[in-house]
């Protein structure tokens, strides 16, 4: 960061007026730089008079964002004719300097005129609705029918008890949201299965978003489906509230933080089969578990319980994060 | 409008795939050429911004790519080598998907879709889904995804590959049009689709970027290393041991004429009586090449083509002893301010 500025949209705050005269100018500096591609030099006009940014800028099409970059040019010469015109040199501070620059460059570029065909884009929530036209619908639908067939083959072979059963129900609910968990996650896959990660990769969004938003649509189903379980469970069931809560969102939860912590630590094909694995090890725990405790299946929602839901929660989140920050995810795999 | 590759590298584990490339791409249409293994995929997938380079950098208009980010996107167009689809998806399907990655509005995605269905020759097989086209309808899908957002930078991987011969003059022609005032980057192996619409030509090997220049600039190159000749059909394989054909045609005589790339040499020796007897009557002479003199004896120059510069930087398995200059040494081709590899000597597929 510059000495003792801060440079933000166009318009320079600082403690001290020297460091922002210095600041402002090996900003602008900066600028040229980027443009000219390490060439430093301020263009000067014949009378020692500075040449403002848009004149130096070329690429910047339409009348429109001509206006726009000028607004930004106009800050920055403001806060320059405040100064005294002498020019101090800081290499050090030009350094530094410059990458904020080529950020604050891009966003220039962002309304400038190297955008062409439709000029207009949809936002992130228009591409979100349809995802769930194009990928949303078949992975719930998906899990709509593993959910239903679940439920009627045990309907068939434990019968009407089975539902009033405290443990049944909560193993019942312990292996739904374990399904859940491990059925939606390896959508996400299908990108590197069937090549689309690539042509996605290098769209608008990028794969982070693309990654961000197919995880939303996991993320929205997944509580539609568990929802809806839960309040069957309420109404039809004996099970008590907290504790149909605690065994739909516990499993379901360290799933999904496992099968996010596997995401772009492992090979791209081996995920959808590390995300199982990593279900049925929590499955098959859950079932030791429950031999060897007897009130493991007798739990209900206590703060201690909900504290753990909430850590794991915050887990979940710092890895989606993760994922897509970093886009750990393509990077490992195209290669 | 121009993107500038600075110096860029990348590596994978022990394999430097892109070595130190530097150029400036302006608007036209650059043919990216190579040899599978040479970097094109990769500097591509650089350029396309998937991929992160180790070191150097890409820049729009004296921008970085990274800093533009989604708006760089916008103005990009990107056909990958390995043309992919979920397999539910139809030709419509597949487009409004690609419209939508793209944060192209809605109503405008349809007439745009269309216009390109149109021009690709799809709008048939609109609502065909996918997976049941043919290999070179699939291609034009891909194709007609990289144009929708119409482009100011489209990058190719092989896109020709699977479309046929009518095909792909179509697509030469569209692409010509489409790159008058745009900067288009296609990589193949099938040279003649850039011979004739590249404005520049950029040669890769081993991950370094050996030669650039026009059509007509690299063609140049191998002036005086391009024969043909004719020769009798039995002694072909024989043929084929010392020279480096890169095409062969059976003539209605039972002769066959071979063209070939070496080194030229000024004098041709004088033909020796064992060569002599072995010529048909009546026929011109032919003459073995020779380890001073790799031409044989009815040869003459031919006109060097692209193709031909490719399979003199890339040999094929074609010939045992590659080109070398008089002195037996292997050649070494100096193109521009690039120092190129030449063909080694006692390679068979170097």
């Amino acid at each position: 960061m510059m000495s003792g500025g801060k440079v933000s949209g166009g318009k320079v705050s600082s403690r001290k007026a020297v460091s922002r005269k210095v600041s402002s100018r090996d900003f602008e500096k900066c600028l040229c730089m980027a443009m000219n591609g390490g060439e430093a030099e301020l263009t000067k006009r014949p009378g020692g008079e500075k040449r403002g940014m848009a004149e130096q800028v070329k690429p910047f099409g339409n009348r429109q964002q001509e206006t726009r970059l000028n607004g930004g040019q106009r800050q920055v010469e403001k806060s320059m004719e405040r100064l005294p015109g002498e020019t101090v040199c800081l290499r050090r501070t030009a350094a530094l300097t410059r990458q904020e620059a080529e950020e604050r460059f891009g966003r220039y570029a962002g309304c400038s005129g190297i955008t062409r065909g439709t000029g207009l884009r949809s936002s992130f929530r228009e591409f979100l609705l349809l995802q769930i036209r194009f990928i949303g619908l078949r992975m719930w639908a998906a899990q709509t029918v593993l959910f239903t067939v679940l439920g009627s083959v045990l309907w068939v072979l434990m019968g009407r008890g089975f539902w009033q059963e405290e443990r049944y129900m909560a193993r019942f609910l312990c292996g739904l949201s374990l399904a859940a968990a491990v059925s939606s996650l390896p959508f996400i896959y299908r990108s590197f299965r069937y090549r689309m990660h690539e042509t996605e990769a290098s769209s608008r969004y990028s794969f982070a978003g693309v990654l961000l938003a197919k995880m939303l649509m996991t993320a929205m189903g997944d509580a539609v489906l568990l929802g809806a379980v839960f309040l069957g469970t309420v109404l039809w069931t004996g099970l008590p509230v907290g504790s149909t809560f605690l065994y739909l969102m516990l499993p379901f939860l360290l799933a999904s933080w496992l099968s996010l912590s596997l995401m772009g630590r492992i090979p791209a094909a081996a995920f959808p089969a590390a995300c199982m694995a990593a279900g049925a090890v929590l499955l098959a725990a859950a079932g030791i578990a429950g031999r060897l405790w007897d009130g493991f299946y007798l739990q209900t929602l206590t703060p201690g319980w909900l504290a753990v839901c909430a850590l794991i929660t915050l887990l979940c989140i710092r890895q989606a994060k993760r994922s897509v920050r970093d886009a750990v995810y393509p990077k490992l795999q195209i290669a | 409008m121009e993107l500038q590759i600075d110096h860029i590298s990348k590596s994978y584990k022990d394999k430097r795939a892109v070595d130190d490339v530097s150029m400036t791409l302006t608007p036209g249409v650059w043919g990216l050429l190579g040899a599978n293994g040479a970097g094109k995929t990769t500097l591509m997938r650089m350029i396309a911004g998937i991929m992160e380079p180790d070191a150097g950098q890409i820049r729009y208009d004296g921008l970085p790519i990274g800093t533009l980010k989604g708006r760089y996107r916008e103005i990009f167009g990107y056909l990958p080598q390995e043309f992919g689809f979920y397999p539910e998806f139809t030709v419509k399907d597949y487009l409004e998907y690609a419209a939508a990655l793209k944060g192209l509005p809605v109503g405008n995605t349809k007439r745009r879709i269309m216009e390109l269905l149109e021009m690709l020759s799809l709008s048939d097989v609109y609502r065909k889904k996918i997976v049941r086209l043919s290999g070179g309808m699939k291609r034009r899908v891909g194709i007609a995804q990289a144009l929708l957002n119409e482009p100011e930078l489209l990058i190719m991987d092989e896109p020709t590959s699977g479309l046929d011969p009518g095909e792909r003059v179509r697509f030469r022609n569209l692409l010509s049009e489409f790159a008058r005032d745009r900067i288009v980057l296609i990589s193949t192996h099938i040279v003649s689709d850039v011979e004739y619409i590249a404005t520049r030509n950029a040669v890769m090997k081993d991950g370094r970027l050996i030669a650039e220049g026009t059509t007509e600039e690299l063609v140049r190159l191998v002036d005086g290393k391009v024969w043909q000749c004719v020769i009798p059909a039995e002694r072909l394989p024989e043929y084929e041991r010392r020279l480096r054909i890169v095409n062969m045609r059976n003539e209605s005589d039972g002769r066959v004429s071979v063209r070939y790339l070496a080194e030229g040499a000024d004098a041709l020796p004088a033909k020796s009586a064992a060569v002599a007897d072995a010529e048909p009557a009546g026929a011109p002479p032919v003459r073995l090449p020779d380890e001073g003199n790799p031409l044989c004896g009815t040869s003459i120059p031919a006109a060097p083509r692209l193709e031909d510069l490719y399979l003199w930087l890339f040999p094929q398995d074609t010939a045992q002893d590659t080109a070398h200059d008089a002195a037996g040494e292997p050649v070494k081709m100096r193109i521009n301010v690039y120092s190129a590899p030449g063909p080694k000597k006692g390679g068979r597929n170097a």
